[in-house]
């Protein structure tokens, strides 16, 4: 028999109420005086002792109401075989074994294997077993689904290997309930590993097992490495101003001294040592080295003494040879535009610097050598240069159209096509922002919109394709986005100066130029850095082919799927290369750095995991096929029915004494 | 007007409650007392107050107060004036001021009603000229007034009788053992308790002293509620005397506990007469009349 919630064992305690009422009626006559008892001897403290029998009866029948009632509420369930006699205790085993970066430290894994190994041995009976691995993905191993075959269960728990990415226990139990098979029987999850802290979910109510069917869950923990093991690792590798600084962290270790390798582009860099304070960080710097113009691979290897070594090497894709140009188009090169951009790319994005280039005097031909273009004033742009435009964003570029004077005077406006209904002119009164579209990536950081005085525009109506960021107050549209075949298109319906609004002199324009280069140059799509484990989102090629090239050169994706898939997942540590239609994409990949912490949950959260797993053990209610498949009998009708039957005694008892004069029971 | 005051309008007595609001208990004893001695002048008792019997010749011993000075005056004899009622004994009060006289179901308490029987009887005697005397027990003497006639005596034991009041435990061994060693003449004694106590120890008390030759009397002073008791619950009964407390039941009470009292009752009556006294039982709802009636039968009988 179990119990579907113990807690409510707890109203037991309630049982102290009638006792306690008991001994109140017991205290409760009168109390007079008498000049002698002499003459009230033998005969009535016999009365006396009889009455109190009666009431002890009456109290029996109370209590046993109040305890039936609390066992009723804790759901206690009966299980049955099919056949109707009561059977085995047949159990449904989920082995999950954490394969995480951290098991990979010495003699983890392998402890990890022989604890599930010693699982798999003592299944006897009916019970059957399932063995998973949990690292940044959830795999079960083996074919066969949950089996009694101990040979099949070892050959699957042979199969796992140590993982490079992170495991969120969170997310390994809550997998549960899709990796448990359809049977009925009791599903037991015990979890296998390391339990680093960093790994635990703050809501214990995250890391309780539970499934959509009618089948009690038991989650039974086996940690493996109780104690915490000293580690270092790379944090980070970053440029700086004499050449690439890497930073090494040491966690739970005490001060040791360590040695940095440096490769970039393959090619060996140097030796650094230093001495990483206990439970600290330390910076080595590698000065003298000049990066080349565009992407570098960096490989940063550690020497060190420690039981994890995967998180001993760590990749970086840096960027050398300065910031890129953007060209500005305009009319006057010499314009407040100019100057407003160019000061605020200057400012906010150092990757970036504002080229401004007489419109008429651009060539063309050379569109595709920038990431992305500005423009001041859209009507300043031509028919041919329309043209050229569209095709540099069909394929892949970027723009970011402001409007002007010359705008103001046109119909309809170049390369988007779209009719332009008035120009709003509110000089005396100004327009501000209505709405901003706060989700987009572009405007997520950005803040302060509604400080904005517009007090010129121009007035056109958004298509299906476009999709509004910013509108004014009369819900016009202020800065709307627009897809042309793989590239971006933003367009401004005010000017860049502060001739038609104050933009330029507001605090958001510089954060705004900021994200509006990193995402017209794609850098909100595709992180150059990534997590091992990590799905890669695919940019939207636009119909065209992506590619992910893994460290060893392999392509990930298949011919087909690479128009159709949105996402790939990055299985290891390296460089991989993402390739667009447009460009060509380096992504650095390391190991999550919570990984690298080997800091073990305590004893007392563990305790209280494990109480809280007890605890909620709930069946979802209401499953009657599912109860009688697995022969599980609910006794709560039956204490129900019993409790009736008693409460009747008890009325009838409790009406006899009040008849009989012995007082009123309570 | 004593009279007046102590009948209603109906001619009947007043209540010992009513008696017992009274401060001073020498008020309440002639007030009693000279009622019950106007009363008896009208019934066939009379002869039993201070009626004149005889002259008789003076001799050494007598009581110089009783010498008729005025018929020395004219025959310059000396007579002793005698009365019908005069027998010259004393009377010694033993009332018990145990705990349990404290008990009373209305206003008045056994012990009150006791202290105005007793002092009834001080009065009644001292009219009677007997010389009267008070012990004052529960487990031991409190107070002890030797028996006398004295001027003021009367006053001294009243005193001691109102100034008592209800303690301890009831315990006639030892004080009546101690009273023996006081007391030489032969008279009455009145004891005057509830008795709740062994009938046999109560006979083990009484007998010296009927052996001494005492004509002892046991007023036994009981409230209503004692002898047949009202509850309506089930009641927790504490003993006044030891703290000891019993739960009763309502059908208890009033079927089986009167009947409990009436046996004591009749063994202590029992017991009584095997030691050769008399047992008066007195409900302190009744008139203080009738026991002092039945006390003056009592001291006819033994004259």
């Amino acid at each position: 028999m179990s119990l579907l919630a113990p807690f409510f064992l707890l109203g037991l305690a309630a049982i102290a109420l009638p006792i306690w009422l008991h001994r109140l009626q017991t205290q409760k006559p009168e109390r007079l005086p008498i000049s002698s008892v002499m003459l009230l001897t033998q005969s009535e403290k016999r009365l006396h002792v009889q009455k109190k029998l009666r009431f002890l009866f009456l109290l029996a029948l109370r209590i046993a109401l109040l305890a039936l009632l609390a066992f009723a509420f804790a759901q206690p369930l009966w299980q049955l075989a099919t056949g109707g006699g009561l059977i085995s205790n047949a159990r449904e085993h989920l082995i999950i074994i954490d394969n995480s970066l951290s098991m990979s430290a010495e003699g983890r894994l392998d402890a990890a294997r022989a604890e599930a190994d010693k699982l798999i041995g003592e299944l006897g009976g009916a019970n059957r077993a399932q063995v998973v691995a949990a690292g940044s993905s959830i795999e079960l191993q083996g074919s066969g689904g949950a089996t009694g075959d101990k040979a099949v269960l070892r050959r699957a728990l042979a199969q796992i290997q140590p993982g490079a990415g992170r495991l969120e226990y969170a997310t390994a139990v809550g997998a549960v309930d899709s990796l448990a098979t359809d049977s009925t029987l009791p599903l037991v999850v015990h979890l296998i590993s390391d339990f680093q802290a960093s790994g635990l979910s703050p809501r214990f109510a995250d890391l309780l097992p539970h499934t959509e069917s009618a089948r009690a869950v038991e989650l039974q923990l086996h940690p493996v490495a109780p104690t915490r093991e000293p580690n270092f690792a790379i944090s980070a590798v970053r440029p700086s101003a004499t050449g690439i600084d890497v930073v090494v962290r040491g966690n739970g270790s005490p001060a040791a001294p360590v040695a940095v390798h440096l490769r970039v582009n393959d090619a060996e860099r140097g030796v650094q040592r230093l001495i990483v304070p206990a439970d600290g960080e330390a910076t080595l710097q590698f000065p003298g080295i000049a990066l080349n113009a565009g992407d570098n691979r960096v490989l940063a290897q550690l020497e060190v003494a420690d039981k994890l070594v995967a998180d001993d090497t760590h990749h970086a894709v840096l960027q050398g040879g300065g910031p890129s140009a953007v060209p500005l188009l305009t009319a006057d090169t010499r314009g407040a535009a100019v100057t407003y951009v160019g000061a605020a790319l200057n400012v906010a994005a150092a990757r970036y610097r504002a080229q401004a280039l007489r419109i008429g005097e651009f060539d063309l031909r050379t569109l595709e050598r920038y990431r992305w273009v500005l423009i001041d004033d859209i009507g300043a742009v031509d028919a041919a240069m329309a043209s050229s435009l569209q095709a540099y964003l069909e394929s892949g570029g970027a723009l970011l159209a402001a409007s002007g004077a010359r705008a103001a005077a046109l119909q309809t406006l170049p390369l988007t096509g779209q009719a332009i209904r008035s120009v709003t002119v509110r000089t005396a009164d100004p327009l501000s922002v209505g709405r901003v579209d706060g989700t987009h990536a572009l405007l997520v950081n950005t803040s302060g919109w509604q400080n904005l005085s517009v007090a010129r525009m121009l007035k056109i109506d958004a298509t299906s394709g476009d999709r509004v960021l910013i509108a004014t107050e009369d819900g016009a549209p202020l800065l709307l986005e627009r897809r042309i075949g793989t590239g971006r298109l933003l367009l401004f319906t005010s000017s860049l100066d502060n001739s038609w609004n104050d933009l330029p002199v507001q605090p958001v324009f510089v954060n705004f130029m900021a994200e509006a280069s990193r995402w017209l140059a794609g850098e909100g799509a595709v992180g150059a850095q990534q997590l091992t484990g990590a799905a890669l989102q695919l940019p939207n090629a636009g119909g065209g082919a992506v590619q992910v090239v893994d460290p060893e050169g392999r392509e990930l994706l298949s011919l087909s799927a690479t128009r159709s898939a949105s996402s790939v997942r990055l299985p290891r540590s390296g460089i991989y290369q993402l390739v667009t239609p447009a460009r060509e994409t380096l992504i650095a990949v390391n190991p999550d750095p919570r990984e690298s912490d080997l800091l073990p949950v305590d004893e007392a959260t563990l305790t209280g995991w494990r109480d809280a797993a007890a605890a909620a053990q709930v069946v979802a209610p209401g499953e009657g096929s599912a109860q009688s498949e697995s022969g599980v009998l609910p006794l709560a009708q039956w204490l129900l029915l019993l409790m009736a039957l008693i409460v009747v005694a008890e009325s009838l008892t409790g009406n006899w004494l009040l008849r009989r004069g012995t007082g009123v029971p309570s | 007007m004593v009279t007046s005051a102590r009948q209603d309008a109906h001619g009947r007595l007043i209540k010992p409650e009513v008696l017992s609001g009274l401060a001073n208990l020498e008020l309440i004893a002639r007030s009693v007392v000279e009622g019950f001695l106007i009363g008896l002048h009208r019934s066939p008792f009379f002869g039993f107050s201070q009626e004149f019997a005889e002259y008789r010749p003076y001799v050494e011993g007598d009581d110089p107060r009783f010498v008729d000075w005025n018929v020395y005056a004219r025959t310059d004899r000396t007579y002793i004036k005698r009365f019908l009622g005069d027998t010259n004994s004393h009377l010694m009060l033993l009332l018990d001021a145990s705990a349990s006289m404290g008990y009373g179901s209305g206003s008045l308490t056994k012990f009150r009603y006791a202290q105005m029987l007793a002092g009834c009887l001080a009065y009644l005697s001292s009219k009677q000229h007997d010389a009267v005397g008070a012990l004052i027990f529960d487990d031991a003497v409190r107070e002890y007034r030797a028996p006398s006639t004295r001027s003021g005596h009367l006053h001294s034991i009243l005193h001691a009788l109102d100034a008592a009041q209800p303690a301890r435990r009831t315990d006639l061994g030892a004080p009546f053992r101690r009273f023996r060693e006081h007391i030489s003449r032969r008279g009455m004694v009145a004891v005057i308790s509830d008795f709740y106590c062994d009938p046999e120890d109560m006979l083990q008390a009484v007998k010296p002293l009927a052996f001494q030759g005492q004509d002892v009397v046991l007023m036994q002073v009981l409230d209503p509620a004692e002898l047949q008791p009202q509850i309506s619950s089930s009641t927790l009964l504490e003993d006044m005397e030891t703290g000891e407390a019993i739960e009763v039941s309502p059908d208890f009470m009033q079927r089986e506990y009167p009947e409990r009292v009436r046996a004591h009752i009749e063994a202590l009556r029992g017991a009584a007469a095997r030691a050769g006294a008399d047992h008066i039982v007195m409900n302190t709802a009744a008139p203080l009349d009738e026991p002092l009636r039945q006390y003056l039968m009592f001291r006819q009988k033994r004259r």
